[in-house]
């Protein structure tokens, strides 16, 4: 085993160890809504900010991990800026759980300006929070700056975006693999320094009381955290790429000019698509608003129409083998399909405006995340998995495929349904004029409690082979 | 669009996009050397198509300009405040203003605009207006340090309740106020 071997099994051992506990938090604060529980406001928000925290985070890391893992296939992956993402990443995480639970930290895992210098927050823990994040961003910043580094050193970085297919040249060869990573990587760089800026705002309000312009706040918050996640999902769609083709017994995929011309766009239109977060702040100039529709709009066309058809069109007639992997990737794509539907349906400002902040949002976004970017990474894992032991899970292939997408698809149905009745997100309690909140959340609870019954024997399959390859001579 | 269509709409898109990846899953049971690589041209063309027109029918329908020819009959000043509105057909400056303007429940008109002009003491809060019936019928941001201007006409008598939107704290989710609309 290599060292990269190890790491990406550490990766994994932290990751799967940590998606029952934040699966568990979000399953209490349903059930708190549905008044089966009795928790208290602080806690409940707790549980809120940890479940958003750790579920960005862990799909993060997890995405990347995949990444560097499967890099290595064309450039040479040096194994210390991960381990140094690693390391960053877990002294965040627990400053992180030592904020919210010891310091009662509740202002969500996005938080609006200036709402930590309001919050019932221990004021040690709203500085601890802002450490945390900057331990956080800056691990993510060098392991993504040492994979562009080690993709430069190979490809120069007109080859990196295929710019050559691009003008209908078919050498030297760009793998799509290449171009997605790239594109990735260069589409984060600004939102880490976005996030940079935000922080050194906060930290000086912070130190001397001078206070910040709420919007450009709320912009630089949205333009991190948007392009965050929007991110993590092109790094699950580059291991698809990398990886399913030989799943379903086909030829690697190769670069063509609209697929050269697609993530070349995405680069581009990601960086603007955040504004659809800022429709119903009525002074954000009009022209942005009109920006941020076209491009939420048009953000999902290349990577959807790309991605789809060459899935799609792999599995049609192949006579594959189903396994864990393939199944994960092929109903992951179908489900980030279906949540960018709701998403781009909330993105129309008509739409938002009688839609904004209800349960319609993490309907979407945990459809195109938990039955989307998760199976992307849950697809890598498995292919990792039975890469170091043989054991492709057959056992467990049926009835965790089966409840989790089955609990997966209830629990997101009961977010739509609610949201569609103007239910808010973000709330311990529903008012009384809300009353539908009560039996949606009961319903989405249960459901959920169907996704934890497939990840808990999952992630011990998961643990018992990783653990081997951590540990192995 | 109307809630209800949202999600009709989606069902019905979720359902074709389930129906589609379900056939092709079907079609992997037996092999045949094919190719689909002509078709990817249309299926793009298509979806560009489809957005194209999308965008355009719904571009024009932008809450920013609603009512924006006519003079509205009510201006309503809007404070939001960790954990209540407050409500006033007076400016709200002061902390006093604040207080007084506290617990009143003002009468809109039925079938007249009324701009809403809405503002934040603290943090941001979202000002959404849900109709008698339960169902938000607009809303809009109460930022620190900017007014946002929500022009309405409600169509609806009844007491409509101005519910906090945006999460703004542990006490959120009560963060209300009421009007009647007659």
């Amino acid at each position: 085993m290599t060292a990269l071997d190890r790491l990406t099994a550490t990766w994994i051992i932290t990751v799967s160890v940590v998606f029952p506990i934040a699966i568990l938090f979000g399953i209490l604060m349903r059930l708190n809504q549905a008044n089966v529980l009795e928790l208290s406001s602080l806690t409940f928000y707790s549980l809120m900010t940890a479940h958003g925290l750790l579920m960005v985070g862990i799909w993060f890391v997890m995405s990347m991990a995949g990444v560097s893992y499967l890099l290595q296939r064309y450039v040479n992956v040096q194994v210390w800026p991960a381990t140094v993402g690693y390391v960053l990443t877990l002294v965040g995480v627990g400053l992180l759980l030592a904020a919210i639970f010891g310091g009662d930290l509740h202002t969500g895992w996005y938080f609006l300006y200036p709402l930590p210098f309001y919050a019932r927050t221990s004021e040690w823990a709203t500085l601890v929070f802002l450490l945390s994040l900057g331990s956080l961003g800056i691990g993510w910043f060098i392991w993504s700056l040492g994979l562009l580094v080690a993709i430069l050193r190979r490809y120069p970085l007109t080859q990196a975006l295929a710019w050559q297919h691009l003008l209908g040249k078919s050498t030297p060869e760009t793998p799509p693999f290449i171009l997605i990573t790239t594109t990735t990587l260069l589409g984060l760089i600004p939102a880490f320094i976005a996030a940079v800026i935000l922080l050194g705002l906060f930290l000086i309000q912070y130190a001397s009381g001078a206070t910040q312009d709420a919007l450009l706040m709320k912009n630089l918050t949205f333009f991190f955290g948007h392009t965050l996640v929007n991110e993590m999902l092109y790094f699950g769609i580059a291991t698809l790429y990398e990886l399913f083709p030989a799943l379903a017994g086909k030829q690697p995929y190769k670069t063509k000019p609209f697929v050269a011309l697609a993530w070349n766009l995405v680069l581009v239109v990601v960086w603007t698509a955040y504004f659809h977060h800022l429709y119903m702040d009525f002074v954000q100039p009009t022209v942005v608003q009109y920006i941020g529709q076209l491009a939420s709009w048009i953000a999902p066309i290349p990577a959807v129409a790309v991605t789809t058809f060459s899935v799609l069109g792999t599995v049609y007639r192949s006579g594959m083998k189903w396994w864990l992997a393939p199944t994960f990737f092929f109903a992951g794509v179908m489900f980030w399909i279906i949540g960018g539907l709701g998403a781009i349906l909330d993105a129309i400002v008509a739409n938002n405006f009688v839609l904004h902040n209800t349960l319609w949002v993490p309907a979407h976004f945990h459809t195109y995340n938990l039955l989307g970017n998760v199976l992307f990474s849950l697809g890598f894992i498995t292919w990792f998995v039975r890469e170091k032991s043989g054991d492709d899970g057959s056992r467990l292939y049926r009835p965790v495929t089966t409840l989790y997408l089955l609990g997966g698809v209830g629990f997101v149905l009961a977010f739509y349904i609610a949201g569609s009745l103007s239910v808010m997100r973000r709330v311990d309690k529903y008012p009384a004029f809300v009353s539908d909140g009560h039996l949606w959340a009961l319903v989405g609870g249960l459901f959920a409690l169907l996704v934890l019954a497939a990840v808990v024997p999952f992630v011990i399959y998961v643990l018992r082979r990783c653990w081997r390859v951590v540990f192995s001579a | 669009m109307s809630q209800g269509t949202i999600l009709m709409l989606f069902l019905i898109g979720a359902f074709i996009i389930a129906a589609v990846f379900w056939w092709f899953w079907q079609s992997s049971k037996t092999a045949a050397p094919v190719s689909a690589e002509p078709l990817r041209r249309w299926v793009f063309v298509g979806l560009v198509g489809f957005v194209g027109i999308f965008t355009a029918l719904t571009l024009s329908r932008m809450p920013y300009f609603l009512y924006a020819s006519e003079t509205p009959a009510r201006v309503i000043h809007v404070v939001g405040r960790q954990f209540a509105f407050a409500l006033s057909e007076r400016p709200i400056e002061t902390d006093g203003d604040y207080a007084a303007a506290l617990g009143q429940t003002l009468v809109l008109p039925l079938g007249q605009v009324v701009e809403f002009r809405v503002t934040s003491f603290d943090v941001n809060h979202g000002f959404a207006l849900y109709a008698p019936n339960g169902r938000i019928v607009a809303q809009v941001q109460a930022m620190p340090g900017y007014i946002n201007r929500l022009r309405w006409r409600f169509d609806q008598p009844g007491e409509y309740i101005a519910q906090c939107l945006e999460y703004c704290g542990a006490a959120h989710a009560g963060m209300q106020a009421r009007f009647v609309v007659e």
